[in-house]
């Protein structure tokens, strides 16, 4: 350092504080709302098929709705936890794992479309293996 | 590293507007990035105007820190409780990052004798020289 750089310098530091990033990750979330997404297809399919009441209706709109807005959770969940805390030496021991991702995404995305209790069943099988590959590199 | 307190220096270093701080850590980003270093004109007696920057003496901590006047005395804030109204000598004092930064929202609002001086002019790196906003 010159001499005019170490006379320029300051002696004192004022702090711009702030958090450090939380690092707190948990699939949790995500898994909850697959089964979320899970339950309301299940209680979509136990409406009546005819004459539906307008508390039937009310009820289906009111699934439908939860249900596409759980499957955006799981999306968002999975995403963070996958860009935000994954690293290169996780993808090494779990090389399908962009793959996995890709096709929660997907799944995600099916269930929103659809009311498809097989596509339900898959997300949540699918989460739950994500939330196992998380888990088992926090050992 | 060491913080030393500004009273600790000499008194013949308290040239007006010439104390010089290093900033750390980055809730004033973009606007100052940490290793900035500032010239504080320590002279001024009353909250600067909305917009200025301005290190101070966190409340709780008593370490030196730099954020920005949100609001200034007889204002009132907005927070989570309802509306807060600004004594006469009360600043509320934000970081520009506001997601990550600790200040008036985790400490609340900052009394004039905890103000240590304005930060009005950044002198290095060279590449960013220049006078601050809100000049008084």
């Amino acid at each position: 350092m010159s001499r005019l750089t170490r006379w320029l310098k300051p002696d004192t530091t004022a702090y711009a504080h702030c958090d450090i990033p939380c690092g707190i990750y948990d699939p949790h979330q995500a898994e909850l709302a697959a089964r979320t997404v899970a339950r309301m297809v299940e209680l979509i399919g136990q409406l009546p098929k005819e004459n539906r009441s307008d508390a039937d209706l009310a009820k289906f709109v009111r699934c439908v709705s939860i249900k596409e807005q759980h499957a955006e959770i799981v999306k968002r969940e999975v995403q963070v936890i996958w860009s935000d805390y994954f690293k290169p030496e996780h993808l090494e021991k779990y090389p399908d794992l962009h793959d996995r991702v890709w096709k929660i995404l997907k799944l995600a995305g099916k269930n929103k479309q659809n009311i498809d209790a097989q596509a339900a069943a898959d997300l949540e099988a699918a989460v739950k293996e994500f939330s196992d590959i998380f888990w088992s590199t926090k050992k | 590293m060491t913080t030393e307190t500004p009273e600790a220096r000499p008194p013949a270093f308290r040239f007006p507007g010439l104390w010089r701080v290093a900033v750390a850590e980055e809730s004033m980003a973009p606007a100052l990035l940490p290793g900035d270093w500032l010239l504080i004109d320590p002279t001024c007696r009353r909250w600067p105007r909305r917009g200025a920057i301005v290190v101070f003496r966190e409340p709780g901590t008593d370490t030196l820190a730099i954020k920005r006047v949100a609001a200034r005395p007889g204002d009132r804030v907005q927070i989570a409780q309802g509306i807060l109204h600004l004594a006469d000598d009360e600043a509320w004092l934000l970081g520009d990052n506001l997601n990550p930064s600790i200040d008036s929202r985790r400490y609340g609002p900052v009394p004039l004798e905890a103000l240590v001086g304005r930060a009005w002019f950044r002198y290095g790196p060279l590449r960013r020289v220049g006078p601050l906003p809100g000049r008084q």
